[in-house]
């Protein structure tokens, strides 16, 4: 990571969290690190919009709201936030799903297709975006509840994708996979305080 | 004069993100909250529009716009020019996060302004 702040800057407090995060887990990847680095200025607000918009209540699945984050991070060629977000849908989708997904959208079923092609044009032409891009989605029965989370998660990505890049992240496929299966156990909004409810997950 | 980036309409998350804003554009940091809104909603207006006649320090602007429109081209060099220029590391990552919250405003602000009720 650019800053070092991020890697070993952190106040006590969180540094005991981070050693406790690795002794159940691992070492923490760069971004557990940088989100756990001054939490309440971003760390913490940003988990409990992800948490919200990936983890609460959706007529999207979990792995379909991951997918949406990692194909959201491809567009951005964003290779940690992809790769990190693939792991997660993976868990859901499997591997080959989720890699054929990314190479090509319109591998994915009806609905997430037109959520991904509507993420593609808000992110890449926002300027040009109309009410007839969110027509696909509509047509496939996505309710204006299920329209918001693709807008606020593509908005997640916009944010973390420039975040990671910019401080440059990096880690690994066997890195981001265990990292998948500890998120699977704990949500986004636990380690810093704010249990998840194990009844729903969230 | 304070600047601040649009304000965005209203989804089910909006409550989150009024959190994320109040403390990355607001909140106690190193560099001054007026800096930061000033830097959100010039990114927030270069990342709709592809440009912006917003006025932002010249010394942040090749560092902001790269940050704004390409991140995936940010270097090392890019930062330590920045450090050369007196900013700390606390600095960098506080107008960072500032650049990065005005264009994920920016998002809301196109997405859900298209998916309202016809």
């Amino acid at each position: 990571m650019r800053l070092s702040i991020l890697h070993d800057g952190h106040a006590e407090a969180e540094r005991q969290g981070l050693e406790e995060w690795e002794r159940l887990a691992g070492p923490p990847s760069d971004v557990s690190l940088a989100l756990a680095y001054r939490p309440d200025f971003f760390g913490d607000p940003l988990n409990a919009w992800i948490d919200g918009a990936l983890r609460g209540e959706s007529e999207w699945s979990s792995g379909d709201r991951e997918l949406m984050g990692s194909f959201t991070a491809h567009e951005h060629r964003c290779p940690f936030c992809t790769g990190a977000h693939a792991a997660v849908a993976s868990l859901t989708f499997g591997d080959e799903r989720v890699g054929a997904v990314l190479a090509d959208p319109d591998a994915a079923p009806e609905g997430l297709r037109a959520a991904l092609g509507f993420i593609s044009k808000l992110v890449s032409d926002p300027a040009g975006l109309g009410r007839q891009d969110a027509e696909p989605m509509r047509a496939a029965g996505v309710d204006r509840a299920g329209l918001e989370d693709v807008v606020n998660i593509a908005a997640i990505f916009v944010v973390m994708t420039r975040f990671a890049n910019a401080m440059g992240f990096e880690g690994t496929d066997e890195e981001f996979a265990r990292e998948a299966e500890g998120l699977s156990v704990t949500g986004y909004a636990e380690w810093r305080g704010e249990p998840s409810d194990p009844e729903t997950n969230r | 004069m304070a600047i601040d980036p649009p304000i965005v309409p209203t989804s089910r998350h909006s409550l989150a993100v009024e959190r994320l804003r109040r403390s990355v554009l607001g909140g106690p940091g190193q560099t001054d909250p007026d800096l930061r809104r000033q830097v959100a909603a010039y990114a927030n207006e270069l990342w709709r529009a592809g440009k912006t006649d917003l006025p932002l320090p010249d010394e942040l602007r090749p560092y902001l716009d790269k940050v704004t429109l390409a991140a995936y081209k940010v270097t090392d060099e890019d930062v330590e020019n920045l450090r050369n220029g007196g900013f700390s590391d606390d600095e960098i990552l506080e107008l960072t996060l500032a650049c990065a919250v005005g264009c994920g405003l920016g998002t809301l602000g196109a997405g859900l302004a298209v998916v309202g009720e016809a």
